[in-house]
């Protein structure tokens, strides 16, 4: 028997008796998550079941054209497709269309020199002990972002790194009350270091 | 510009981020001969949630690869689940009826399809007792997954994923052969 032969008979032979993994299982073999055997029970499974096998191709597609799309992304290698979303957000920005421009406590959006990144949330004032998310609009070529919070000597009291438009730092959540600043730097695929203005944001002890 | 037009633009810029991932998506798929119906399914349910992420501000920025890949991905987990529980209502609808459904019965066909038959349940059988830290890769080989797939998606060497398969597909001959079924080839795994 050749291998070609083992593997019809293999496929007319595949028959699921257990029961289905959760579709979060099978997203985390693709993701390559949790302990191997957990996954090697999945993939057996997998493997054995054509139902899960389409779900498991579905998931892992996806996957692989993320993958593929960040290491096309990376720098040196173009993220063209990105720019359309990034120039109509910025048009819409320009009209000066949505909540965020005007928050509706009336806080204004703080903008860098240039408009290079635009910060929006938290307002210049917040709980301390409260856990800080700091969000900001996505810059169009940003390979990533680095967030500082500042204290009154200008020494950084929190930071974080990320390539997302928001950034939890836990660091954050144990500041003291007090005055401090925070902004934004972007770096893009072209070697442009963009950031923002400094937003000062007051923690007041509850 | 006007409000309008600029949500115009906003609307085709969200589309062509769709569309390209969705086209990455594809192209990986045809390589793992996944079926196009099922993309099309999910993309267009990533379409309607950016148009809905659309009506509030706070999520324009978001828009962007990785916003799309995440909302890819949780809408193939949706339709998954969303299948499965359809299924599992198709079984229960049968069973409640309880009636003379017939469940299908192999055709009695030409005696190689019987003795076939025969074969793939005896190759179940024998894959059953491989070890199971080796028994998946031999299934994903047998599945035609090349090896270099085998060694990504478990994130083994090389070498790992060539031992564990060689040993399982060993495992997988000697079983066959106590049964009498002759399997002397093996050489793409090893």
């Amino acid at each position: 028997m050749s291998d070609d032969r083992l593997r019809e008979l293999y496929a007319a032979g595949r028959t699921a008796g257990a029961e289905h993994p959760a579709p979060e299982a099978i997203h985390a073999l693709v993701r390559r998550e949790g302990p191997e055997d957990a996954r090697l029970a999945t993939l057996d499974h997998v493997m054995a079941c054509e139902e899960c096998h389409r779900e498991f191709d579905l998931l892992r597609a996806i996957e692989q054209a993320e993958t593929e799309r960040v290491a096309a992304a990376r720098p040196g290698a173009r993220r063209a497709w990105l720019v359309p979303v990034a120039l109509a957000a910025s048009l819409l920005l320009a009209v000066g269309i949505g909540r965020s421009v005007l928050r509706p406590d009336g806080e204004d959006t703080t903008r860098g020199a240039a408009d290079d990144v635009v910060l929006v949330q938290p307002g210049r004032e917040a709980s301390a002990g409260d856990a800080l998310s700091f969000t900001w609009r996505a810059v169009a070529g940003a390979s990533g972002y680095e967030l500082e919070v500042l204290d009154a000597g200008g020494g950084v009291a929190a930071s974080a790194s990320t390539t997302d438009t928001t950034a939890s730092p836990l660091s954050a959540k144990a500041l003291p009350a007090g005055d401090y600043r925070w902004w934004v730097r972007a770096a893009t695929t072209d070697a442009r270091a963009l950031r923002s203005a400094l937003r000062p944001l007051r923690l007041v002890a509850r | 510009m006007t409000l309008p037009e600029a949500e115009h633009h906003l609307s085709l810029a969200v589309e062509a981020v769709v569309a390209r991932f969705g086209s990455m998506v594809r192209q990986v798929g045809r390589r793992y001969r996944l079926d196009e119906s099922d993309v099309d399914e999910v993309m267009q349910e990533v379409r309607i949630r950016l148009w809905r992420a659309q009506r509030t501000s706070e999520q324009i920025g978001e828009v962007n690869t990785s916003y799309v890949y995440r909302t890819a991905s949780s809408a193939a987990l949706d339709l998954i689940r969303r299948r499965r529980t359809r299924r599992a209502e198709h079984h229960q609808s049968l069973d409640d009826e309880n009636s003379a459904v017939a469940l299908a019965t192999p055709a009695a066909g030409p005696h190689g399809e019987l003795e076939s038959s025969e074969v793939a349940a005896q190759v179940s059988r024998a894959i059953e007792t491989i070890p199971a830290s080796r028994r998946p890769a031999v299934r994903m080989y047998l599945t035609g997954h090349p090896r270099e797939e085998i060694a990504q998606l478990m994130g083994w060497t090389e070498g790992k994923t060539r031992n564990l398969l060689y040993r399982g597909l060993a495992d997988l001959r000697e079983r066959l052969t106590e049964m009498g079924v002759g399997w002397e080839r093996a050489e793409e795994a090893s």
